[in-house]
């Protein structure tokens, strides 16, 4: 990790129009993604932006529902001490909590899985576990993380209830993915709003902010984070290049057909 | 005689790749069978203010399961007492290898991710958190590795697979350094002494192969022949 001071970045930014590693303010480094890739799990995902590695695994269960007549849907991330020095197993603290729920949002706001579907009875349904385990940590874990869920549910299969048990060997007919989300994750340092911030341009940044959007334009979650402020103006702009992400980012997901067991 | 069609004594297909964490100091990546496992590895670096400040470095190992590593039910969040006793038992035999009175004062740190399992996820995290030490260049005595034998109507066989686990008549995991030494043993089922005698045999046989499964992966991660990019590796 390099490490360098609020100074450096900015002289450096204003000088070059560039940030210290050469990406412009609204560049995403190199993205990758992946689907299929444990057979264990019924869905699964890989992402990699730049060197933050994200994987999510979908399990199904069967039983009782939370609410009436709709699937549950429970989403977990787990910062894995495997990841980054800081991250720490044991009970979650603040950041972890508040990335679960940050990432949980976006999923359930936009409906991505069309819960109704998994109802069977009106207090009896299927419940996905969708749960992300970040391996590599080089900052801005939320995108990765919804890139890495958005693949693993576009993988999904939902196993039949026989009436007595999960059959896993035998999959429900369709698909129950009904919309697709988009995170874009923005620091502002100073006046300067970059995308897709780096560990150390996280540690530089007074703000952060993932801005998470769905196929019809619709915001399904923002996070602003950090103790600094930011404008309207900026809150727009940042709206703005969301919005433009879109495409680009669905090519990856849609894109990519590379599975095996 | 066995459900997979192997003989006796062979392993499953077995893939070993190193340097696929940029993170952690070494890393290592081991597809064994379906098992799917990640390995990090921290340090040395000096002891939290926390922990006692030791003559020799102090250990840390952590055996986790990805709650959808199973082909079964959801996984728990939570460490079951499974995993504590394999992440101590690991300790115990990764301690063996380690020179840890090279570093007083500090502590080494490997984490091990189950990303998906199939029977002998221990022997093959063992083999995973021996390459990212030497990986993370951390002084060694030697290598080692591990195989889990079995008994399977009455026969020893190794490297049972979890489906021969469910129905064999005994499971024992065992670890060796390369001169040898049993650094990890545990035993399942009934065996006779012969038949345990009969398994370490088998097992110590296998250390060229592992020995050339250890050098080949350094030799693809300098030669870089291998794209040690985690998303394409698994």
């Amino acid at each position: 990790m390099i490490e360098y001071s609020r100074e450096m970045f900015l002289e450096y930014y204003r000088s070059r129009k560039l940030r210290l590693d050469g990406r412009r303010a609204y560049e995403y480094r190199e993205i990758v993604v992946r689907k299929g890739i444990i057979a264990t799990a019924e869905g699964s995902g890989i992402a990699r932006v730049g060197d933050t590695v994200v994987i999510a695994g979908v399990k199904i269960e069967y039983g009782d529902l939370f609410e009436e007549a709709k699937g549950n849907f429970v989403v977990n991330i787990d910062l894995s001490p495997i990841a980054h020095q800081t991250f720490v197993s044991g009970p979650p603290d603040e950041r972890s909590i508040e990335l679960s729920r940050v990432v949980d949002r976006g999923f359930r706001s936009a409906e991505v899985v069309a819960l109704e579907r998994l109802a069977t009875e009106p207090k009896r349904g299927y419940t996905v576990y969708l749960d992300m385990y970040v391996l590599d940590y080089d900052g801005n874990a939320v995108d990765a993380a919804y890139l890495a869920g958005m693949a693993a549910l576009l993988d999904m299969k939902i196993p039949k209830y026989t009436g007595e048990t999960l059959d896993r060997s035998s999959y429900l007919e369709g698909s129950f993915i009904q919309n697709h989300i988009f995170s874009s994750t923005f620091a502002k340092i100073d006046d300067v709003i970059i995308l897709d911030p780096t560990h150390s341009e996280m540690i530089l940044a007074q703000s952060l902010v993932s801005i998470v959007v769905d196929s019809h334009g619709n915001i399904v979650g923002i996070q602003k984070s950090g103790e600094g402020s930011i404008t309207r103006q900026e809150l727009g702009e940042m709206i703005k290049i969301a919005l433009k992400n879109r495409s680009d980012i669905n090519k990856l997901l849609i894109g990519d057909t590379d599975a095996k067991g | 005689m066995r459900a997979d069609g192997r003989g006796i004594d062979e392993l499953r297909k077995l893939r070993l790749e190193v340097g696929v964490l940029k993170n952690a100091k070494g890393s290592a990546y081991v597809e064994w069978g379906m098992n799917k496992i990640l390995v990090g590895v921290y340090g040395p670096e000096e002891a939290p203010p926390a922990v006692e400040r030791a003559e020799r470095c102090i250990l840390k190992v952590e055996y986790r399961m990805a709650t959808f590593c199973s082909l079964e039910e959801h996984g728990k969040y939570t460490p079951n007492r499974r995993a504590v006793e394999i992440s101590k038992v690991l300790r115990e035999a990764l301690s063996n290898l380690i020179i840890l009175e090279n570093y007083p004062g500090g502590m080494i740190e490997v984490q091990i991710l189950v990303l998906q399992a199939e029977g002998g996820t221990r022997v093959a995290s063992f083999l995973g958190a021996v390459a990212a030490l030497i990986d993370a260049g951390i002084a060694i005595r030697d290598i080692g590795y591990g195989i889990s034998a079995g008994k399977i109507n009455n026969t020893i066989v190794l490297d049972l697979s979890k489906e021969e686990d469910n129905l064999g008549q005994g499971d024992i995991p065992i670890c060796v350094t390369r001169r040898g030494d049993i650094v990890l043993l545990q035993s399942d089922g009934k065996i006779q002494p012969e038949e345990l005698e009969r398994a370490i045999d088998m097992i110590i046989s296998k250390r060229d192969v592992f020995e050339n499964i250890i050098r080949e992966a350094f030799m693809r991660r300098y030669s870089k022949e291998l794209d040690s990019d985690l998303v394409k590796v698994i």
